[in-house]
C-alpha cells in the first residue's frame, strides 16, 4: 500500500500538469521545477490539497536580474523533498501570493519581503515581521547590490 | 560615600538582585543562567536571587549582542533599573557581538549602547560562548568583590 | 518554593506602549485575538553566514538557537554533502546520531521543567533541570562542551569518541533512567496534571496538517511525521526505535509524547553506543561544486530545514535556515484565541518555542481600549492559580 518515491514523483507531475517546467531531479528524492509566477498559486494549491505535500519553508534570493523564490514542499511519507521555484524581475518583484491557499506560508513571505523587497501580492497580512520598526523601508539586506546595514 | 550610598552597596554585594535582559541571543547563555539556580550550582546560596522587574534590580544580566529592535529597550530598561546597577556582559555576544558583530541587524555592542545612556556605568564582561556556569558564577563574585 | 524564587523566566516589562512579542487582546478572561512580533531577537544570520567559508559555517549556524546546536549544523553539512556528492563514514553517522539523541533528552528535559514551572510544580523544575547534568556531561565529555557541540562538519565528524567514554556516557544515562521513568508515570498518573492539562490548547489532527506544524506539536495531534524515519539520515535507520505519536493534540499529550521520545532516545543511544562501528571519522571534502541541497533533521522541536547554495566558491551563495519553531509557534492561532487567559502560557509552551522567543514578554491588552493588562509574569501567575485551584478541588472531591 506505502507509495514508493517514484509512485509520488509521477503522482507529483500529474497533479502539477504542465505548469511545471524545467525538472531537475539531482537526487532520488529531491526534485525541482520552475513555474511562471502566474501559476504559482494554482500549483501551490495542488501540492498541498491535491498531492497532500505539507508546506516545510521558502528561500529567497538575488540572482542578479531577477528574484527567486523556492517553496520547499515536503512528501513525509517518502521523504521526498519537492522545490518549486518561482522568479520575478528585479525590476517587477511581484508574485502573486501562495499564503491564502498555504496558510503556512504567510510568515516565511513576509520575511522574504523585509529581506529582499519580493510583494506578494494577495498576502492577507503584509506587515513586517523580522526587521526592526526603525529599519528604513527600501533596504533588502538579502540583495546582492544593498550594503548589509543601513 | 554617604551613608545611605555605603548601605546600598552592602546590599548589593551582599544579595545581589539581578534581572536577565535578553538582547537577541541564541538562548544558551540564557540557559546557563536559568542553570545558575538549580542544585548543582544553586547561585541562591551566594545571596544572588533573579529580580521580577528592573526596578528591583542591582545588577542587568545582558545576554545576546543587541540587535536593533532591542536596542531602545536596553537603553531604557537600564534607566528604569535601581541606581548602583551593575550591568554584567554575559558571553561573547553581549561583550563584543561575537560573530554577529557583522550581521545585518547587529546594534551593539552592548556596552556602548549602555554609555550612550550614562558613560559612568559600571560593566562587567563575562566572556564564553556560552560561559560556563563555574565561570559565571567567578564572574559575578569577582565583580561583586571589587566593588 | 517561596513566593522569592520565582523562577522569573520572563521580565517584566517595564514599558508601557511597548510593542511585545506575543500580544494577546482579551474580553475578560478570554484571548479574542494575537499578534507576535519576532525582530527582537532576528540578528541576520544568513547574512553571517554568506560571508564564511563552508568550514566555518557549522560554528555559526549552531548558534541560530542554542538548544538545537546540534540539529542546525547536521542539517546544514547534509545539504552541503549532497551538492558535493559525499559518502560520510560510517562511524561518523553513528556519532552524530549520539550527539543530537543527547541533545533530545536535555531539550526535552530541559521542556520538562519549564513546562512544569509555568503550571505551578516549581519541583519539577528543579528535577528535570537536576537530572540535565549527567546528559550535559555526557555531551561535554563526547564533543568538548556541554552547549555548542562543534562536532557535525562537512564530510563526518571532528571529534572521536574513546571507548572510556562510551563508557562514560552509557553511566550519566544509567542516572537519567530511573527519574525519567518517574517522571513519566508521575505525569500519566497524577490527577491534578490531567485536570490540568487534558483539553487544554488542543490543536486537531486537521489543524496541525493544515498550518504545516512538525516535531511532538505534530505528533501529540496523531500526525506521524519525523524526518528520522520518513527522509533517515545519520545512524537513524540502522538503529532501532519507534515513533512516538498521540491523539489529543492537547498539552498533556504533548508531554507524554517528549517523554516518550526521551525513552525513545535513550533505547537509540545504547545501541549507538554498542554498536559504533570502526572507522574514520570524517570524509575528505576538497571542493563544493555548484549546486543546491536540502538538509533536514528532526530537532527537538520538529524539523528543522537548511537549503543551500553553491556556486562553487569557498562558502555558500545562500544559505535558508528554518528552524521549527517558525512553523510551530503560529499554531497559537489555532489553539489559543477563544480560549482561557490562564491557560496561554501552557499553550505557548507546550510548542516548546525557543526560550528566548517565550521569555520575551507576553502581554495582555484590552480589545477594546488597547490598554496593557498585565505581563509575562501576571500570566505565569495565572496559570500556577489554576493549578492551584484544581489542586484544592481534587483534595476536596
Amino acid at each position: 500500500m506505502a507509495e514508493t518515491v517514484d509512485e509520488v514523483i509521477r503522482h507529483l507531475e500529474e497533479v502539477v500538469g504542465s505548469a511545471a517546467l524545467k525538472w531537475e531531479r539531482p537526487r532520488p528524492n529531491r526534485v525541482y521545477f520552475t513555474v511562471a509566477r502566474d501559476n504559482a498559486r494554482e500549483t501551490g494549491r495542488r501540492l498541498v490539497e491535491d498531492l497532500g505535500a505539507r508546506f516545510a519553508t521558502a528561500t529567497g534570493t538575488d540572482i542578479g536580474e531577477e528574484l527567486e523564490v523556492i517553496y520547499h514542499f515536503e512528501c513525509d511519507a517518502v521523504g521526498l523533498v519537492v522545490n518549486m521555484r518561482v522568479r520575478t524581475p528585479k525590476g517587477d518583484p511581484v508574485m502573486p501570493s501562495l499564503t491564502p491557499v498555504v496558510p503556512p506560508a504567510e510568515w516565511i513571505e513576509r520575511e522574504i519581503n523585509d529581506l529582499l523587497g519580493v510583494v506578494f501580492e494577495g498576502h492577507p497580512d503584509p506587515r513586517r515581521l523580522i526587521l526592526a520598526d526603525d529599519w528604513p523601508q527600501g533596504v533588502y539586506p538579502l540583495r546582492r547590490d544593498q550594503r548589509n546595514d543601513a | 560615600m554617604a551613608v545611605l550610598d555605603k548601605v546600598k552597596l552592602w546590599g548589593l554585594k551582599k544579595s545581589p538582585w539581578v534581572y536577565h535582559v535578553n538582547t537577541g541571543a541564541c538562548n544558551n547563555c540564557d540557559i546557563e543562567v536559568l542553570e545558575l539556580l538549580t542544585p548543582r550550582f544553586d547561585v541562591e546560596r551566594l545571596g544572588v536571587v533573579l529580580a521580577a522587574s528592573p526596578r528591583h534590580a542591582d545588577a542587568l544580566m545582558v545576554t545576546g549582542v543587541c540587535t536593533r529592535q532591542a536596542r531602545s529597550r536596553l537603553q531604557e530598561i537600564y534607566r528604569q533599573a535601581a541606581k548602583p546597577c551593575l550591568v554584567v556582559c554575559l558571553g561573547a555576544c553581549a561583550c563584543t557581538g561575537g560573530i554577529f558583530q557583522d550581521a545585518w541587524h547587529f546594534a551593539g555592542p552592548v556596552d556602548e549602547v549602555i554609555r550612550e545612556v550614562d558613560p559612568d556605568a559600571r560593566i562587567v564582561y563575562i566572556p564564553g560562548c556560552p560561559p560556563k556556569p563555574e565561570a559565571m558564577i567567578a564572574g559575578i563574585a569577582k565583580a561583586l568583590h571589587d566593588l | 518554593m517561596t513566593h522569592r524564587t520565582l523562577i522569573p523566566i520572563g521580565p517584566y516589562h517595564p514599558l508601557q506602549e511597548e510593542s511585545e512579542f506575543f500580544q494577546l487582546y482579551v474580553e475578560g478572561e478570554t484571548v479574542v485575538d494575537m499578534d507576535v512580533r519576532i525582530s527582537y531577537n532576528h540578528r541576520g544570520i544568513e547574512g553571517v553566514v554568506m560571508r564564511r567559508t563552508w568550514d566555518q559555517v557549522p560554528y555559526a549556524v549552531e548558534r541560530v538557537c542554542g538548544i538545537c546546536s546540534g540539529s542546525h549544523p547536521l542539517a546544514y553539512v547534509q545539504a552541503v554533502e549532497e551538492i558535493a556528492g559525499v559518502k560520510v563514514p560510517e562511524r561518523a553517522l553513528y556519532l552524530r546520531t549520539i550527539v543530537n539523541e543527547l541533545e533530545r533528552v536535555h531539550s526535552h528535559l530541559l521542556w520538562f521543567g519549564l513546562a512544569g514551572h509555568f503550571i505551578g510544580y516549581n519541583t519539577v523544575f528543579m528535577w528535570a533541570w537536576r537530572y540535565r547534568e549527567p546528559c550535559l556531561d555526557a555531551l561535554e565529555v563526547v564533543t568538548g562542551s556541554r552547549i555548542n557541540y562543534a562536532n557535525h562538519t562537512v564530510g563526518g565528524s571532528r571529534l572521536d569518541i574513546t571507548p572510556e567514554k562510551v563508557k562514560y556516557v552509557h553511566e550519566r544515562l544509567d542516572e537519567i533512567d530511573r527519574p525519567l521513568d518517574m517522571f513519566i508515570s508521575t505525569a500519566l498518573g497524577d490527577p491534578v496534571l490531567s485536570l490540568r492539562l487534558k483539553g487544554v490548547g488542543v490543536l486537531t489532527q486537521k489543524d496541525a496538517r493544515r498550518l504545516g506544524a512538525v516535531g511532538p506539536t505534530a505528533r501529540a495531534s496523531g500526525v506521524p511525521i519525523d524526518v528520522r524515519r520518513d527522509d533517515p539520515y545519520a545512524a537513524y535507520d540502522r538503529v532501532d526505535w519507534s515513533i512516538v505519536t498521540r491523539s489529543h493534540g492537547d498539552v498533556f499529550d504533548k508531554a507524554v509524547v517528549r517523554l516518550l521520545e526521551t525513552k525513545e532516545s535513550i533505547k537509540m543511544l545504547r545501541q549507538a553506543l554498542n554498536e559504533l562501528p570502526e572507522g574514520p571519522i570524517r570524509a575528505d571534502v576538497k571542493e563544493v561544486p555548484p549546486g543546491e541541497g536540502c538538509g533536514h533533521v528532526e530537532a527537538p522541536r520538529g524539523e528543522t530545514f537548511h537549503f543551500v547554495k553553491s556556486n562553487g566558491g569557498p562558502g555558500p551563495e545562500r544559505h535558508k535556515i528554518r528552524a521549527p519553531s517558525y512553523v510551530n509557534v503560529p499554531t497559537f492561532k489555532a489553539t489559543c484565541i477563544g480560549h482561557s487567559l490562564a491557560d496561554v502560557t501552557i499553550t505557548l509552551a507546550a510548542i516548546d518555542p525557543c526560550y528566548s522567543c517565550t521569555e520575551r514578554m507576553l502581554a495582555v491588552r484590552d480589545a477594546d481600549s488597547g490598554k496593557r493588562l498585565m505581563g509575562f509574569n501576571d500570566l505565569v501567575k495565572l496559570s500556577q492559580q489554576k493549578t492551584e485551584q484544581i489542586r484544592k478541588s481534587v483534595a476536596a472531591g
